[in-house]
């Protein structure tokens, strides 16, 4: 997911400036990549998170200075409104499974839905940490530096968040009936 | 959304992942269903009426500059839409603690604990809450009716809050708070109170309004027996019905945009 980083400055700064119509197609062009992260992180119970981040984004847009891009602020403001969630599930105690059928884009070809299936249900093991990392680098397509910044930890644990958790998931296509037992313990450095 | 496998990042780092390998994790991330357009409208109206709100809230305060005869003075005064209120919250406060207060009495102290719990929930509502007016803030914290007393239709509005979580513990402290009015000292100490439990006239429209156009059935939580009074709110914009369920004993809510239901 490539977003246009510099028609998204544009339209920050129209809706900034009290341009309600720039708001207005800015939200709609953040909606899906936000919905995207939220619900790869929440899984498909992820509406209270994506709607929180799109209102965060709609009454922080006047306060956005401009001196980060756009996508990270955005994506930011995405990923900790589903750690939020998740933490506040959490401390419920009302742990929602990712519910991997519901995360499926069912007009790849077969043999890819069978894989989005497995890295569904690998995703649910891996600790929030590491579902973040990894979903803001393969899906958000975001750099390390980027990731580090939002997730506001050195770079060197971006790295080794996300190599954990690609091998993880790796592992749950190539050993199909393990993915239930693995677990990343993290050791970051 | 592609349906191709997307190529590696331009600064991935090399790492013992096979190409082929990597490349079904990211074909297998990058996919997703397609959204939901019911909801994404509901989402992105959400998120504009969140946008509106604070473009009205920033004009009024530079009204408050240009039209004040004191710059500093007007600036003092507009930083939080609360302030407004706060004097009314002070005072129902104050009559809900003293309320409290008589029944730790009357048990005999052995409920502190509850008590402060209460306050500390009181408070956190208070500042919280930037409400729909004076009144339906004030009402908020009166200290309630018994549920005869109540218009069966109208929910209690609780206000504004930032999170469900929040909402949840207001709704308990404020079931607490009821459990509590049904004592004898508590009417008596809850007589004099100039508020009152009726609900606000801008509570009301705003709550006919809402259950005009949610997409929700407005009469969730109706049994009287098990969900014995009906509380609104606002989480983040988000106009949600909750109710503490007899049968449960959680705090159960429908958002009335997405008509999600959450459990606490």
């Amino acid at each position: 997911m490539t977003l246009d980083s510099q028609a998204l400055n544009g339209l920050a700064a129209a809706a900034s400036a009290g341009d309600r119509s720039a708001m207005e197609a800015l939200l709609a062009a953040l909606h899906a990549p936000i919905a995207t992260v939220t619900r790869r992180i929440c899984g498909p119970d992820h509406d209270d998170a994506t709607q929180q981040a799109l209102i965060a984004v709609a009454r922080g847009v006047r306060r956005f200075d401009g001196r980060a891009a756009v996508t990270t602020w955005v994506y930011r403001i995405a990923t900790n409104a589903a750690l939020d969630e998740l933490r506040r599930r959490e401390r419920h105690g009302s742990h929602a499974s990712l519910e991997s059928a519901a995360l499926i884009d069912r007009e790849r070809p077969f043999e890819q839905i069978d894989d989005q299936l497995l890295i569904a249900e690998a995703l649910e093991t891996l600790t929030p940490e590491h579902r973040a990392a990894v979903v803001l680098r393969e899906v958000a397509q975001l750099d390390y530096a980027e990731i580090a910044e939002i997730l506001d930890v050195p770079l060197g644990t971006v790295r080794s968040r996300i190599a954990r958790a690609r091998r993880h998931l790796a592992n749950a296509l190539t050993e199909r009936n393990s993915s239930d037992t693995l677990d990343v313990q993290p050791s970051e450095p | 959304m592609t349906s191709t496998t997307p190529p590696p990042p331009s600064d991935e780092t090399p790492d013992e992942l096979d190409e082929f390998l990597a490349g079904r994790v990211r074909g297998a991330l990058a996919a997703t269903p397609p959204v939901d357009e019911q909801r994404r409208s509901q989402h992105l109206a959400a998120a504009l009426r969140a946008y509106d709100d604070a473009a009205a809230a920033d004009g009024h305060a530079q009204d408050d500059v240009e039209a004040g005869a004191g710059a500093v003075a007007s600036i003092a005064r507009r930083p939080r839409p609360t302030r407004s209120w706060w004097p009314a919250v002070a005072a129902a406060a104050a009559v809900l603690l003293i309320g409290v207060g008589a029944v730790a009495i009357a048990m005999g102290g052995a409920d502190d604990q509850h008590n402060d719990a209460a306050t500390a929930a009181v408070e956190d509502a208070a500042d919280r809450s930037d409400g729909l007016s004076e009144a339906s803030a004030a009402e908020t914290l009166a200290a309630p009716a018994s549920g005869a007393d109540r218009d069966p239709v109208t929910p209690i509005d609780l206000g504004a809050f930032d999170s469900t979580e929040a909402l949840a513990d207001a709704v308990r402290a404020r079931d607490a708070a009821d459990a509590d009015a049904g004592s004898e000292s508590a009417r008596a100490s809850n007589a004099g109170d100039p508020i009152g439990s009726d609900p606000s006239d801008s509570a009301a429209e705003w709550w006919e309004s809402t259950r005009s156009t949610t997409p929700c059935d407005p009469d969730r939580f109706g049994d009287p027996e098990r969900f014995p009074t009906r509380f609104t709110a606002r989480v983040a914009g988000v106009p949600h019905l909750v109710a503490v369920d007899r049968v449960s004993g959680r705090v159960v809510g429908v958002n009335l945009l997405t008509c999600a239901e959450t459990e606490s």
